[in-house]
């Protein structure tokens, strides 16, 4: 089987199309201003052909380049490496080793599903930009190619002697038997896009407005005129004008998230395989990612008020990253119970490493410290607008309570849980965010203290790993340094490998 | 494959501690290059108020102009003592598994990296730093920067022999990993 792909092959033919498609809207995306204004006839008459010609150019030229390009593409696997020959004028050679790899995730848009191929990403660890992607490949020689890899990878692995723990990727193997850990209906969807925060995808909505607004100023279309007039109008309207705005932006969010998320999530469906997940997902774009128990390194889960009443979390499966914490490392699966949780921890840690895990609180010092600046801004603001008598003083007298309740609650749901093996840390103020990993998946220990922890012998410490932190805040100082030795005491003693 | 699970417990103060580390303070010369940039940083800005007050005739509301020089020169100095009090709060330390850089006057932090979790370390000089005689060793580990760590203030053959020394125990960790493998 490893015979196949060892000569230099080509995509499937459909991958012309991809390529096009793909430099369509890459040239779209730059020049699209410029077509809403050429459409509606914005600027004098006498560059409109112009326009027109240099349009038809452009698209000629890129699909003629689409079309070399793909033939001048080639990809292979020579003894532990896949490699990718490219290029029309300059030719480059990638080699990407087995043992480089992260993983290897399937995506089908439509225009695949139609067309029954696959785009191929590879991820690898290192610097960010380092991902490959065959374009289109036919379902089959897409499997066969991740099989061939993944196998080939273990095996490259395995020779190095560096894994000898149960975490270490087995040879994954066509028969290993595959277990469905979650799925989600469209009843459980549509939960799930009630329950986003439907402010974030407002204000994202907000954002993608004034960005367009801004793109086709630029090229010299004025909305702020009839704006102005129109927003004029709204304030003379008065204040159940604004409020029904407010309110028809809330639905409009609303509906937007829940829109999007039944089309991402779509018939999401996630395999337990061998030591690793399989997650397919999505509606017009069906995705296919997969997660390596040892490439994991923080597990987390988070819910909100809307969520807490479904009674289901967020979860991330945050893997090794180039660039912090990338979406595309952080495996978010929506619409997890807690019982489906528990699994995917002793899945990930085994059940031994979860007992005694206590929680303890942190300093009341937080509680003061989060209140000091939050308590001053909000006197400080009432007074301002009770001296300048606006209506806003009484609105503004909520702002103290509130951050009260707030910070007292964020106090509150602060703790950390270690024993021999994991670190489990939790917080919110609306919702609760807790996160756990291994404690020998730790890269470097941190310990820090501002000013006002100095004068109070307390400390904060921040666990760096390959994929995002997790931070203890103010704990007593000489707790601090015993906890901050221990960490390291448990991540040089052991032996395993980490990413 | 799996080895049995064993739960032995750990004596705490068996543990090794930071406590009474003793920290190597940064080349002289970093005192100097500190100071020669607050002082510099603050010319700069006390030059251009001057270009603005009489070449541009630029006028100030009179209290602003009162305070303004005053200002600017004890900024000048807070900035040049701050930089003086910190030099001698910054220090790294090797141990027999880790690196441990310290820094901060004010705002204090400890950063422990052990040896088995750097992937690789780099000398940088950059011109200004040549000019003092001095080189940072940037210590790199996996995923993203937020994780490492940068030494300056270090002359350039030290930086080199912490480089060299950092690298051989990265691989002798690696010996000793793939060693206790195959005794298993």
């Amino acid at each position: 089987m490893t015979e196949e792909f060892s000569q230099p092959s080509r995509q499937s033919i459909w991958a012309i199309i991809m390529i096009i498609q793909k430099r369509i809207s890459v040239i779209f995306r730059q020049i699209w201003p410029i077509i809403i204004v050429f459409l509606i006839g914005g600027n004098g008459a006498g560059r409109r052909e112009y326009f027109l010609y240099a349009t038809i150019v452009i698209a000629l030229l890129s699909m003629i380049w689409s079309v070399i390009s793909y033939f001048k593409y080639y990809f292979y696997i020579q003894q532990d490496e896949l490699i990718i020959e490219k290029g029309v004028l300059s030719k480059t050679r990638l080699n990407i080793p087995f043992d480089r790899i992260q993983s290897v995730n399937f995506q089908q848009n439509i225009i695949h599903q139609m067309l029954q191929i696959i785009k191929v990403e590879i991820d690898t660890a290192g610097s960010s930009g380092n991902e490959f992607a065959l374009d289109a490949l036919s379902v089959a020689e897409a499997h066969r190619l991740r099989d061939i890899i993944l196998a080939r990878k273990a095996e490259t692995e395995e020779q190095s002697a560096a894994h000898d723990e149960p975490y270490s990727a087995k040879v994954i193997q066509e028969y290993e038997p595959e277990e469905l850990v979650l799925q989600l209906s469209v009843p459980d969807l549509i939960k799930v896009g009630i329950s986003q925060n439907h402010l974030r995808s407002g204000l994202v909505i907000f954002f993608a407005g004034s960005w367009i607004m801004s793109q086709l100023h630029e090229v010299g279309f004025d909305f702020e005129s009839q704006f102005e007039s129109y927003f004029e109008n709204a304030i003379a309207m008065g204040l159940v004008a604004t409020l029904v705005i407010i309110v028809f932006f809330l639905l409009v969010s609303f509906i937007i998230s829940l829109i999007r998320t039944v089309f991402t999530h779509y018939n999401l469906q996630m395999w337990r395989v061998g030591s690793k997940y399989r997650i397919v997902r999505g509606l017009f774009t069906r995705k296919e990612t997969s997660a390596v128990d040892s490439k994991i390194q923080i597990i987390e889960w988070a819910d909100n008020p809307l969520k807490r009443l479904f009674k289901y979390y967020d979860v991330r499966l945050k893997q090794a990253s180039s660039t912090a914490v990338t979406a595309k490392q952080s495996i978010m699966i929506p619409g997890c119970q807690p019982a489906q949780i528990d699994q995917l921890k002793t899945n990930w840690l085994g059940s031994p490493a979860l007992n005694g895990l206590e929680h303890q609180g942190i300093s009341i010092h937080y509680f003061y410290r989060r209140i000091l600046y939050r308590v001053l801004f909000s006197l400080l603001l009432s007074t301002g607008l009770y001296i300048s008598e606006s209506w806003l003083f009484w609105p503004s007298l909520l702002l103290l309570p509130f951050y009260l309740v707030t910070s007292w609650i964020a106090y509150q749901k602060i703790t950390y849980a270690i024993n021999h093996e994991v670190l489990n840390t939790t917080r919110g103020v609306f919702g609760n965010w807790n996160s756990i990993m291994p404690l020998y998946k730790i890269q470097s220990v941190v310990l820090n203290q501002t000013p006002y922890q100095l004068r109070r012998d307390l400390a904060t410490i921040s666990v760096m790993t390959a994929s995002g932190k997790l931070k203890i805040p103010y704990v007593e100082l000489s707790l601090a340094q015993q906890l901050k030795d221990y960490l390291l005491y448990r991540i040089e003693s052991d032996q395993r490998d980490w990413i | 494959m799996q080895a049995p699970f064993q739960n032995t417990q750990i004596d705490l103060d068996l543990i090794p501690t930071q406590a009474d580390i003793s920290y190597t303070m940064m080349k002289k010369s970093y005192l100097s290059y500190g100071l020669f940039f607050s002082f510099i940083f603050w010319l700069v800005i006390i030059v251009l108020a001057l270009v603005a007050k009489y070449a541009m005739d630029i006028d100030l509301p009179q209290l602003l102009d009162r305070a303004l020089w005053p200002v600017l020169i004890v900024s000048m100095m807070a900035t040049m003592a701050y930089s003086y009090f910190s030099y001698f709060k910054e220090g790294y330390a090797l141990r027999d598994k880790d690196v441990i850089y310290k820094e901060g006057l004010f705002w204090r932090s400890t950063a422990t990296i052990p040896f088995s979790r750097i992937q690789h370390c780099e000398v940088k000089e950059g011109a200004m730093q040549r000019l003092f005689g001095l080189a940072s060793l940037h210590i790199y580990t996996a995923g993203g920067s937020s994780s490492d760590i940068d030494i300056p203030g270090l002359s350039p053959t030290r930086a080199n022999e912490l480089k060299q020394l950092v690298l051989t125990k990265i691989n002798t960790e690696k010996e000793e990993e793939i060693k206790s493998e195959e005794e298993e």
